[in-house]
């Protein structure tokens, strides 16, 4: 079900921006021969594709049109149907040694390091490399430093159409970085995000990022992260995915150096006939680097989700230190939910663990929130509440977490709202 | 009639990842004795321990040991044990599934058989147990639980003992076996280590406190501070630390 | 730091010289070599099988022909070439057929002895202290050659016989039952095995009873180049309850060897199977030359109501192990276990674990599994819970915990949880260590040398699953692990 695709490759090659053609012929091909993976690959198995693959969404236009939402604090770079609009950003007070660019206007300089990325690349990844436009491209030089948050904004604006978008970042040894990124889209709408995201950190460079993913209810949003760290760096990452109808949240993780440690964290909230995914892998590739993954589901309606989380010790990957947890609520009979946390180890001197859980809430409780005067729907708010506050405390910036945390309750079911806890 | 040497060790130099813990220690444990070594945190008391146990990451760099009459440092840790060397460990490691019991009766026979004795059966191993179990005033319900699994720290130190009992060494280095301790259990530690006590047999307590000292009293005190023993004495250096604490140990003596 | 060559040393002192390693040498009397609808007929035939068997396996072949091998498990091995091997051997038979154990072939009786097989009615009952009496149906190469205490067994209403006998003398029920847990084209071995299997071992436990004695069946691979396709049924009618043991021991061989059966248990209203397993096939040498190809398909549905399969296994043996005991719990209140140790070491491979499908309400399942990997093996667990819309109230609790004795070997966790009722619950850790310096050290300064201390604590980490086994394998478990003091002291 590529042709489509590969037509619209075809039809605007040679027009595509960047001098990447040779790149992007590369993309295409391997996108050829992988076509969108099917639920009979292993890492797909709870993702259908086969919607959009019907669907040929076509490659976005810029859009100009006045936007209506309210825009976070400066620094922010926002994007409109996968284009930069430099009307809506501001990119006033960023650190020293900070950049932040369209990449439609800085090709060049994210080159290296997208050949490189797009060579292992395949399925929606490998589209997005033949048919991007435009993304953000980060920037710290060593030692600089962003300790307020950089937002990226990207809204989903016309039907029917893709947005491939590519973010390439790239950090200094030593460098901080804290990144907030987050999907809008209007929920009558079928788009499709395509986002990529090449992430590089240098020695002991500091990256926390924070997803909030808030496509359209009848939008499909498929990302790809793919973060390298060098030695001594630290990748906290926390993703809260509540729109698409099929979303997926894909993150791989590789330690190219020693002592590097990375935090995943997620939030996942699916209701009506949702489909959320959220992929993991962190591959120990190097000695004495610490992972931890935490991620927690709730699932109303007849939505599905799942969660593959993976960890791979290479055999050299000495005094690792691995441990992955998911937990998962359903709360309605025709929801269901998928959990797989895997461990591939080659290596001995290693402390590896994971935990999985599915449950309801807890029925002693419910009874001791009631017998204290709670009326049954905010009791059982408060628990979910509750259920998923634990892993909004990783997210070290106040501002973003309180933004998130509310983000999430205002979805919950139950939630009371404008209650604080 | 001088007793035999148990121990005698000689500038014995030891590092672990790299760094010299121990600079020079010299030291003379005769049979019958009981030696307390005290200093101040971070001294190398259990270095010196490990060191004498043969634990794998403590390197001698210099210096030698030897134990009654032989090089000990050629001997692997387990070879020692034979031997009869006990180390009571500062932190027990918790050893799941392996009941104290079958621990306790494999080391026992391994050291018996060690010395041309005959193995003990089931039968006659949990006579041993019941009547050194109440001997110490202990009940042997713990040795019947995975070594040290949820044990508290009283727990663990009683089970060294009751192992140190039952495997019955003639040099027993017990590393601060009396920290933590409420003073039931400081009581049943102390009986086992005093009847422990005989001609043949020596005892080295590593302790920070004196409190222990009370129960189990030393004939030589020694001080080990910055990988060296700063000064040895009676039983008195002991009550002199007691009142003055390690500040007199403080610093290492200037390079001569 | 890695394990020292020691601990890897230890470890294979812990699995030991290959000691089954010998053959007897029987005149055998083989189908002809290769895979083909003739030679189904051969082995229906010289089984005298009625028509509709017949028919069960040439369906099987046809399919088992369109099938793919099966390649997403984490296992590795030479193409095999199904024409190259004899799929039937049985040992030739005095003219006038054994009337009794003492006209059984003497060779073969040597053989069994050799293997610690009580055989003899009277050493069955000297045998284990105290244990009850233990009816052996010994298979030697795909026909079953003596089954003791049958004629005990039968007045009290047990059938425990070879699965040939039972499809001469009790087709309605191996009829009713054949196929219906492990369907034909369930997949592709279970397929191959429809269509060959020679013989296995067939219960039935009538209502109400509680089987008094452990049934249990010795497996031999003696010809070279015979595939061994066993096919087990196991039935325990309402209220009843059987524990039914399965060994293995085969001899060193240069040619790999396929192991392909098939056991599929019933239980009904209020029955419950225990089933055991302690597997020793020959795991191919140090350099991972030969060996058993053990791809088993085992599956127990819990029919009835309050019924219960439990499926415990000792896998120490075969170069490559492919296998998942399951169980279907259909009926409310049915309970699934399935505890398992795992050990693979030299080039061994192995993909093990279970599925757990709750469809009734209040089920519930208990999954433990240990696995040891050593020397330059490949050790998965790979283990699916699944909860169906009406599983109301079910519980799952899933243990797995991987010890990695050295360097270069793997030790892999894949489990599937997937889960469509709200009311149900899953819980499932998981944890992978090598033994830790410090408890080493502390068992050596109490005077054990290395090897006794990874046996203990090796031991020590698989308690939770041999203490799930029945007492009569106790002897064969200590040879392969060490089994601990605790049983009979205190």
């Amino acid at each position: 079900m590529t042709s489509v695709y590969l037509d619209q490759f075809a039809a605007l090659r040679g027009q595509l921006p960047g001098g990447l053609d040779a790149l992007r012929q590369a993309a295409i091909e391997r996108f050829a021969a992988s076509g969108f993976p099917s639920q009979k690959t292993e890492r797909w198995r709870y993702t259908a594709l086969s919607p959009i693959a019907r669907a040929g969404f076509k490659p976005a236009e810029p859009e100009a049109a006045a936007v209506e939402m309210p825009l976070p604090e400066a620094p922010r770079a926002v994007f409109v149907n996968g284009f930069f609009r430099a009307d809506l950003s501001k990119l006033s007070g960023l650190g020293d040694g900070v950049s932040v660019t369209s990449l439609a206007t800085a090709w060049a300089a994210a080159d290296a390091p997208l050949r490189k990325a797009i060579a292992g690349e395949d399925g929606p990844a490998a589209l997005n490399g033949a048919l991007m436009r435009d993304g953000a491209l980060i920037r710290l030089a060593d030692g600089a430093v962003q300790e307020r948050p950089l937002h990226l904004v990207y809204l989903g604006a016309k039907a029917d159409v893709a947005q491939h978008l590519r973010n390439v970042i790239i950090t200094g040894a030593d460098s901080r970085l804290v990144l907030a990124e987050s999907y809008f889209g209007p929920d009558e709408t079928a788009y499709w995000t395509n986002a990529v995201s090449n992430i590089t950190l240098g020695k002991r460079a500091v990256v926390r990022h924070v997803k909030h993913q808030a496509d359209g209810r009848a939008a499909f949003h498929i990302a790809l992260a793919e973060v390298r760290l060098a030695a001594g760096a630290r990748y906290d990452n926390f993703a809260l995915a509540l729109g698409g109808a099929t979303a997926r949240n894909e993150i791989k993780v590789v330690f190219d150096g020693e002592g590097g440690d990375c935090r995943l964290n997620g939030v996942y909230l699916a209701a009506g006939a949702q489909r959320l995914d959220a992929t993991t892998v962190i591959d120990h590739a190097s000695a004495k680097c610490s992972s931890r993954q935490l991620y927690k589901g709730v699932l109303g309606g007849a939505a599905q989700a799942a969660f593959q989380g993976g960890v791979i010790v290479r055999p050299d990957a000495q005094e690792t230190d691995a441990i992955q947890a998911n937990h998962n609520l359903l709360l309605s009979r025709d929801a269901e939910v998928a959990s797989k946390p895997e461990l591939e180890i080659h290596a001995d001197n290693v402390k590896c663990a994971h935990g999985s859980t599915v449950g309801e809430l807890d029925e002693t409780m419910l009874f001791y929130l009631q017998a204290r005067g709670l009326e049954k729907n905010v009791a059982r708010g408060l628990l979910i509440e509750g259920f998923v506050a634990e892993v909004f405390e990783e997210i070290a910036d106040e501002g973003l977490r309180d933004s998130l945390k509310a983000a999430a309750l205002a979805r919950l079911p139950h939630a009371p709202r404008g209650e604080q806890s | 009639m001088t007793s035999e040497i148990m121990l005698e060790i000689k500038n014995l130099h030891a590092s672990v990842d790299g760094k010299e813990i121990l600079k020079g220690i010299d030291l003379t444990v005769r049979a019958g004795e009981v030696h307390a070594i005290m200093g101040p945190n971070g001294s190398g008391k259990s270095t010196l321990g490990y060191v004498l146990a043969g634990r794998d990451g403590y390197e001698v760099t210099g210096g030698s040991v030897s134990y009654r009459g032989a090089d000990l440092l050629a001997k692997g840790p387990d070879e020692r044990a034979r031997d009869g060397i006990f180390l009571g460990f500062q932190y027990p490691v918790e050893i799941p599934g392996v009941s104290g019991l079958n621990f306790l009766k494999s080391a026992l026979n391994a050291v018996r058989q060690h010395r041309g004795e005959a193995p003990l059966d089931a039968m006659d191993f949990l006579k041993l147990i019941r009547r050194k179990a109440s001997e110490l005033g202990v009940d042997d319900a713990l040795l019947r639980r995975p070594v040290n699994v949820g044990f508290s720290g009283g727990e663990k130190k009683r089970n060294e003992i009751i192992q140190m009992a039952v495997l019955d060494p003639y040099l027993a280095i017990l590393d601060e076996t009396d920290s933590g301790l409420d003073i039931d259990a400081l009581k049943v530690v102390s009986e086992g280590i005093n009847r422990l006590r005989a001609p043949d047999k020596a005892i080295v307590l590593i302790t920070h406190y004196q409190r222990l000292l009370d129960y189990v009293v030393p004939d030589r005190v020694h001080v080990l501070a910055h990988g060296k023993i700063r000064k040895s004495g009676g039983r008195e250096l002991a009550l002199e630390l007691e009142r003055e604490g390690y500040a007199d140990f403080g610093e290492p003596a200037p390079a001569a | 730091m890695a394990a020292s060559s020691d601990t890897q040393d230890t470890f294979d002192e812990v699995t030991g010289d290959y000691k089954y390693g010998f053959v007897t040498d029987i005149e055998s009397e083989t189908a002809p070599r290769g895979l083909s609808e003739d030679v189904i007929r051969f082995i229906s035939a010289k089984k005298e099988e009625p028509d509709w068997l017949l028919h069960w396996r040439l369906d099987a072949f046809r399919r088992w022909r369109a099938a793919e091998e099966p390649d997403w498990a984490r296992v590795h091995y030479p193409a095999i070439d199904f024409q190259d091997a004899y799929y039937y051997a049985a040992p030739k038979p005095p003219e006038d057929g054994p009337k009794s154990l003492d006209e059984v072939d003497p060779e073969l009786l040597k053989t069994y002895e050799k293997l610690g097989i009580p055989l003899k009615e009277q050493e069955v009952l000297a045998g284990v202290n105290g244990a009850p009496a233990v009816a052996v149906d010994a298979v030697f190469d795909s026909v079953s050659v003596a089954t003791t205490y049958k004629a005990k067994l039968e007045e009290i209403g047990v059938i425990f016989c070879s699965f040939s006998e039972a499809v001469k003398n009790h087709p309605e029920l191996v009829r009713k039952y054949l196929g219906s847990v492990v369907p034909v084209a369930d997949n592709f071995y279970a397929t191959l095995n429809s269509a060959v299997f020679s013989d296995g071992t067939f219960v039935y436990v009538p209502k109400g009873l509680r089987c008094p004695m452990e049934l249990s069946t010795y497996f031999r691979i003696n010809a070279a180049n015979t595939g061994q396709f066993e096919r087990t049924l196991i039935i325990a009618d309402e209220g009843s309850y059987v524990s039914y043991l399965e060994g293995c021991t085969a001899p060193m061989r240069d040619e790999n060897q396929l192991h392909a059966a098939v056991v599929e248990l019933i239980a009904l209203d209020d029955a419950e199977i225990k089933y055991s397993t302690v597997q020793n096939w020959y795991p191919g040498d140090e350099n991972g030359v030969g060996g058993i190809y053990n791809f088993v398909t085992k599956r127990g549905a819990c029919r009835g109501r309050n019924s219960k399969i439990s499926w415990t296994q000792v896998e120490t043996g075969s170069a490559i192990t492919w296998k998942y005991p399951s169980c279907i719990l259909q009926g409310d209140n049915s309970v699934g276990e399935f505890y398992s140790v795992a050990i693979t070491n030299n080039y061994q491979q192995a993909d093990t674990g279970t599925k757990m499908i709750h469809i009734g309400a209040n089920t519930k399942s208990t999954i433990i599994s240990k696995g040891i990997s050593a020397g330059k093996a490949q050790n998965t667990y790979r283990g699916l819970v699944r909860m169906l819309g009406k599983a109301e109230g079910a519980r799952n609790y899933t243990q797995c915990d991987s010890l990695l004795l050295g360097d270069k070997c793997g030790a892999h966790t894949v489990p599937y949880i997937e889960v469509k009722n709200p009311s149900a619950h899953v819980e499932h850790e998981a944890t992978t260590s090598k033994i830790s310096d410090d408890q080493l050290f502390y068992c050596l300064q109490r005077g054990l040398t290395v090897e006794e201390a990874v046996s203990m604590i090796v031991n020590g980490f698989c308690k939770d699953v041999m203490q799930q086994l029945p007492m009569e394998f106790a002897v064969e478990a200590q040879k392969l692990l060490g089994i601990s003091l605790e049983g009979s002291v205190g």
